[in-house]
């Protein structure tokens, strides 16, 4: 398992390096100069220029990539073009609500989707298993604005059941930063729950068909156990990696959710920096998802190893 | 017997998670979000709510019954649209969306009523020499910065030296160009020597060139986030692209304001999320996006109206240069001429973009009022004879727009009227960052569908958009006459003195339609009925939060 562990992570350097030349590298070939909208539309051509060396835009490609990758190893992300704000402490002030959207939402997503895709691949072919199958596909078919618009408007305002839009951090009030959180979350995990539950349902379906599940069976084991023990336990590996993978899809989303319901945090900042061509701030974000992404991955691989053993070795 | 008993297990999650978000939900009783449920749901069962609908004419405004709470009390949060949040320092900021965030803690010399004349402020008062080589303010004596820094000639005067400098203010250098020189006269006394007629300048010393900063923290690192004014609010936090916070000034000046102890302008990009945010009570009050509600979907939800005229304009700009037949004037009437603005407001803003063919919009003083909507009447016709008669046959051009739907439907909407009589206007959504390199600085963009927010004063409209030095004019076109109405307009010192030049002005621009000036669009606040004082600028969804009131 160690070694598991080890050879994974090792894989993650060039990766993670990758990811830094994308940050850079993309935005760099995306057309549009920071110097003129800083400098506005009556600056002289002078004007535009100093901004530029001010901002070092006019060193080559190659030595600013070097010059940020140093200062982003040692956690410095730079400072924001207009407000001068360093992106590492906005990064840090708005990750607490994107973090407890996402985790509420992948919460939400098991607590939905583990049960009801387990039943259904237990009940295979039953009325219940068919109608959580075209539950989850119109899951996965409501794009998310349009399931938290609904919330939003519905639930929120019209019913007045929970807030519709605002955030409270957990420190200030825990029960609001609860209630606030549960209508964006559940927008965001309305997608993620159906798919967890249809690749539990796969699972569930094909691994209750093995032999080992049979034997169980037939040795009198309580279903609990069967289910529980032996089907679950090895139909998760897919559904693990479900899991993972939502992780970057709900950062994705979340840029959506967090508009619909006015939830300060990364992806809100993400919207406005990308209109304002803030791309220290841009750069700086790419590159910590990035690596959030890369490294729950690294962690998807390894939790083979604690499901499937005979992952491990090879 | 399995079956039933993963069944109930089954129930019992589902019951559980069911209980949790019932729990949740009614637990919640005593918080503004439910009074905000309960004030939505008296207001759909037909309870008062008021709308300033008759207002855009005189100038405001709240028509509410609201009335203002002796003393100080309560947090005031209001919601703006635009993202000027990130830059505090009023002289050196370019961007022309940011005065809402500013005003609560920056005073200016000068303000503009609601009936669009010019007030005293930090000046008292303010004379021009005879000559008009001069300008001379008055100053209070009683102000002191939000540092303890006193105001007096001395900090206005550094004031409108950094304002006026290009190497500092980007943003306003351009407004005080007729300004040679700052003297103190004594403490209380500041003139302005002048190398051009200045009749424009008390107007612009109420926007921000007039805006004053503490002179100890004109050079703070962090002034650009941490204003250090003389306003009624000093700035406590500021959350980038999310709010700046403020409390009441204890030594402001005007012992009428503030109204409240404690002020949140909060950033909320998104119409909708700003209009669930006010009706769910998340806010008092925010802008009210025309483009995508009408009144009575804020009226619905029990939210009060309020507007007031706007300077703001909404026109298709041209680089002449690029397109020799757009510098020709026959043609661009023949354009004017094929846009039916009647429809293009009715589809496009729920009706409320006022059709124009001037410059200057309903309510605002330079309005010449014998330039009707009609002058250039929707005749497709009479568009196309023009253009034959011209022997323009083959006119193609492509213009760029910012890339937000709403943006770009409106340049399509102009494109299918163009096409309808024989002109091709290609239209390219550009990101914004984009727009103003591409039309204004590299000059390599034909045409460039936009709004102007307006401005304080007509002068820095037209130098901004129509003189042949203009950043909006690239390629320098001469409207006849333009640039010695413009100075001349400038030599009168008030209002009633250089609105006859200015009716002129637009006589001109209305005939050489330099810009397609399409309509104004409607300037509103969709605020919850205990908001009162509520206070727009002439600017479109600008708001002066340091005038509003929250009732207890």
């Amino acid at each position: 398992m160690l070694r598991l562990v080890a050879r994974r992570l090792l894989k993650v350097i060039p990766l993670l390096l990758l990811v830094t030349v994308i940050a850079f590298g993309l935005l760099n070939l995306v057309p549009g100069d920071p110097a003129v909208q800083i400098a506005g539309e009556f600056a002289t051509e002078e004007q535009i220029e100093a901004i530029r060396t001010e901002l070092e835009l006019d060193r080559p490609w190659l030595s600013r990539y070097g010059s940020w990758l140093s200062d982003a190893v040692r956690g410095d992300l730079g400072d924001s073009l207009f407000s001068g704000v360093s992106v590492r402490s906005q990064i840090w002030d708005r990750l607490p609500a994107t973090v407890s959207l996402i985790g509420w939402s992948l919460v939400l997503s098991a607590l939905i989707g583990i049960p009801a895709g387990t039943v259904a691949g237990w009940r295979e072919g039953s009325a219940l298993d068919r109608f959580l199958t075209v539950g989850t596909t119109i899951g996965v078919a409501i794009p998310v604005f349009v399931t938290g618009l609904v919330l939003a408007l519905v639930v929120g305002i019209k019913l007045g059941w929970l807030p519709a839009t605002g955030y409270v951090g957990i420190t200030e009030s825990p029960w609001q930063w609860a209630r606030r959180l549960i209508l964006p979350a559940f927008a965001l995990a309305l997608t993620g729950a159906a798919e967890i539950a249809r690749q539990t349902r796969a699972g569930v379906i094909e691994v209750k068909k093995q032999d080992f599940v049979r034997v169980a069976r037939a040795n009198g084991l309580h279903t609990r156990q069967v289910l529980g023990k032996h089907t679950l336990k090895n139909a998760m590996i897919p559904v693990v990696t479900v899991v993972g993978l939502q992780i970057g899809r709900l950062f994705g989303l979340s840029v959506l959710v967090e508009q619909i319901f006015n939830i300060p945090g990364l992806g809100s900042r993400l919207i406005t920096a990308v209109f304002e061509n803030d791309v220290p701030f841009i750069q700086g974000t790419v590159l910590m998802l990035g690596t959030v992404i890369v490294l729950v991955n690294a962690g998807v691989d390894i939790s083979y190893g604690y499901f499937n053993p005979r992952v491990r070795g090879s | 017997m399995e079956s039933m008993r993963c069944n109930r297990a089954t129930k019992r999650l589902l019951a559980l998670l069911a209980a949790l978000v019932v729990i949740a939900a009614a637990c919640g009783g005593s918080d503004d979000d439910d009074e905000a449920a309960d004030t939505a749901t008296e207001a759909d069962a037909g309870t008062e709510t008021t709308a300033a609908e008759d207002d855009a004419e005189t100038g405001d405004e709240d028509e509410s019954t609201t009335t203002a709470p002796e003393g100080r009390s309560g947090t005031l949060r209001w919601a703006l649209g635009s993202n000027g949040a990130n830059f505090f320092d009023p002289h050196a900021t370019t961007n022309p969306f940011g005065r809402s965030w500013m005003y609560p803690f920056y005073d200016r010399l000068t303000q503009i009523d609601d009936n669009g004349e010019v007030q005293p402020m930090l000046a008292t008062g303010w004379e021009f020499s005879e000559d008009g080589s001069s300008l001379t303010f008055t100053l209070r004596d009683d102000v002191v910065f939000h540092d303890g820094t006193p105001f007096d000639a001395e900090a206005a005067k550094a004031n409108l030296d950094r304002a006026r400098d290009p190497e500092v203010a980007a943003g306003t250098f351009v407004d005080l160009l007729a300004v040679e020189s700052v003297d103190v006269v004594d403490p209380t006394t500041v003139q302005l020597n002048l190398s051009a007629p200045g009749g424009a300048l008390p107007a612009i010393l109420s926007d921000q060139a007039g805006m004053m900063i503490s002179p100890a923290a004109m050079d703070n690192e962090d002034l650009a986030t941490m204003p250090v004014g003389a306003g009624p609010f000093v700035a406590t936090e500021f959350r980038v692209d999310e709010a700046m916070i403020g409390e009441a000034f204890d030594d402001y000046w005007d012992p009428e304001f503030p109204k409240v102890d404690n002020l949140e302008l909060r950033f909320v990009l998104d119409p909708t999320t700003r209009l669930n945010a006010t009706a769910s009570g998340e806010v008092d009050g925010g802008v009210l996006d025309v483009v995508t509600f009408t009144r009575s979907d804020a009226e619905d939800q029990g939210l009060e109206l309020t507007e007031r005229f706007s300077t703001a304009l909404y026109q298709l700009f041209f680089n002449t240069e690029r397109v020799p037949a757009l510098a020709n004037p026959e043609v661009r009437r023949a354009m004017a001429m094929a846009i039916d603005q009647e429809a293009f407001g009715t589809a496009l803003f729920n009706g409320e973009c006022a059709p124009t063919d001037q410059v200057f919009g309903e309510g605002w003083y330079p309005r010449n009022p014998d330039i009707g909507a009609d002058y250039h009447p929707f005749d497709p016709e009479g568009a196309r004879a023009i253009l034959e008669a011209e022997g323009v046959t083959d006119l193609q051009f492509t213009a760029i727009t910012a890339n937000i739907p709403s943006f770009v439907a409106m340049a399509e909407a102009i494109q299918a009227f163009l096409a309808d009589v024989g002109i091709t206007m290609e239209v390219a959504p550009t990101p914004i960052p984009e727009l103003i390199a591409g039309f204004v600085v590299n000059k390599t963009a034909d045409a460039y569908w936009s709004l102007n927010p307006g401005a304080a004063d007509p002068a820095k409209f037209v130098a901004t958009i129509w003189l042949p030095s203009s950043p909006f004019n690239p390629g320098g076109y001469e409207v006849p006459g333009l640039v010695e109405l413009h100075s001349r307009a400038q030599e009168g010192t008030t209002e009633a003195e250089r609105a006859p030049v200015y009716q002129e002005m637009a006589q001109v621009l209305a005939d050489e339609q330099l810009t397609i000036a399409v309509c104004t669009p409607a300037s509103i606040m969709a605020h919850r009925p205990e908001a009162g004082g509520v206070t727009l600028l002439s600017t479109l969804s600008d708001v002066d939060a340091s005038r509003i009131f929250i009732e207890e």
